[in-house]
């Protein structure tokens, strides 16, 4: 066997086979300038292990942290105000069905329901869009407009302003 | 707290513990600050992108599949957040040049740090600075954060063969230098 640096090396990563462990530690037996070799070699792989790293500048975690703690109070903030506009979007959806339930026709007889469902149906989505026409048609329309208008232009100036907020707050955690 | 595990602490963050993420902050903060100093050679540049990386890591902290080490994970993040500032400094392509067959001239530093060494150990770890920057970055993901050869490929993209070669490389010539200067018979 002679002594390179492959092997050399499979012998620091334990890649050596038993034959090739047998074969090396015979060289080095016979061989004075093999064993220096690898006593140099693992002396390189000792002290290797011993690489200083550097220290990261002092108050990085805080700094980090802060930026955390900034971002998620305002993203926690920008969470409850959507929360309220989707309920109050939400709450509008349940008036307007709750209108609608409260002008369904009254029911027929169960004897002659199997025999008319098609005309009840058609009954049902007549009188139902007659109602939305009329909805529609009418004052009531406006307010909803109005509501919803109201609705939007509140929604743009909180995420406008919880935006100019976050910015702030951003550029006070990195000063 | 501080013999909790990784994996402990990102299930903590992830339930709501935030304030625990300052934990691992402070776990991998010297080591991924001596990564990024060797390749951005910049103190001010290292420190920037090192905040970058760990809220990016926290950002993502959700989407970490715990497939690999948080390490492992973490170090690409890194490694990636480096490249972008040196691509934004134009400096990417000096870094992907120093590729695995770049010929080692250590030579050029060699005089001056042998005359600054006391003994092999020194001389060592002052020359390990002159390596290539992938090979030391090979050698401290595997000396001091004891990540696998296949995780190694994993952070810096390349492949196992080349990670291997890289670190053989560099324990060679590393010996090489010190069989010149005869440290050996210090060893004996």
């Amino acid at each position: 066997m002679k002594l390179t640096d492959e092997i050399l090396n499979k012998y620091l990563d334990g890649e050596l086979s038993s034959d090739e462990l047998k074969e090396l530690n015979l060289l080095i037996e016979e061989d004075p300038d093999a064993l220096t070799t690898l006593k140099t070699h693992k002396f390189v792989d000792k002290t290797l292990s011993k690489i200083e790293t550097e220290t990261a500048p002092v108050g990085i975690t805080q700094r980090v942290m802060n930026i955390i703690s900034a971002a998620s109070s305002v993203k926690g903030k920008k969470f409850y105000f959507f929360r309220f506009v989707v309920s109050l979007f939400a709450l509008l959806i349940s008036g307007t069905i709750f209108f609608i339930i409260n002008n369904l026709p009254e029911p027929e007889p169960e004897s002659q329901t199997s025999l008319k469902v098609f005309d009840t149906a058609s009954k049902f989505l007549n009188e139902n869009l007659g109602s939305l026409s009329n909805l529609l048609n009418n004052n009531t329309l406006i307010m909803i407009g109005g509501i919803l208008t109201i609705v939007l232009l509140i929604s743009g100036y909180f995420v406008l302003e919880s935006h100019k907020s976050f910015k702030q707050k951003l550029e006070n955690s990195f000063h | 707290m501080k013999n909790l595990s990784d994996v402990e602490i990102i299930d903590s963050v992830n339930r709501g513990n935030q304030s625990d993420f300052a934990l691992l902050i402070e776990r991998y903060k010297d080591r991924a600050f001596s990564m990024l100093k060797r390749m951005l050679k910049n103190e001010m540049d290292a420190e920037e992108v090192l905040q970058d990386c760990f809220l990016k890591a926290y950002n993502s902290l959700n989407s970490f599949r715990q497939d690999s080490k948080f390490s492992t994970w973490f170090y690409r993040i890194v490694y990636n957040t480096a490249l972008t500032k040196l691509a934004s400094k134009k400096r990417k392509t000096e870094m992907e040049m120093s590729s695995i067959d770049e010929h080692f001239d250590l030579g050029q530093y060699d005089n001056e740090i042998y005359s600054q060494s006391e003994n092999a150990s020194m001389y060592l770890l002052k020359m390990v600075n002159k390596l290539p920057v992938k090979n030391g970055l090979v050698l401290i993901l595997f000396y001091i954060d004891n990540l696998s050869l296949n995780e190694i490929a994993q952070v810096l993209n390349l492949s196992l063969v080349n990670v291997k070669v890289m670190l053989h490389r560099s324990r060679n010539s590393l010996r090489k230098l010190l069989e010149e200067h005869n440290y050996q018979e210090e060893l004996l």
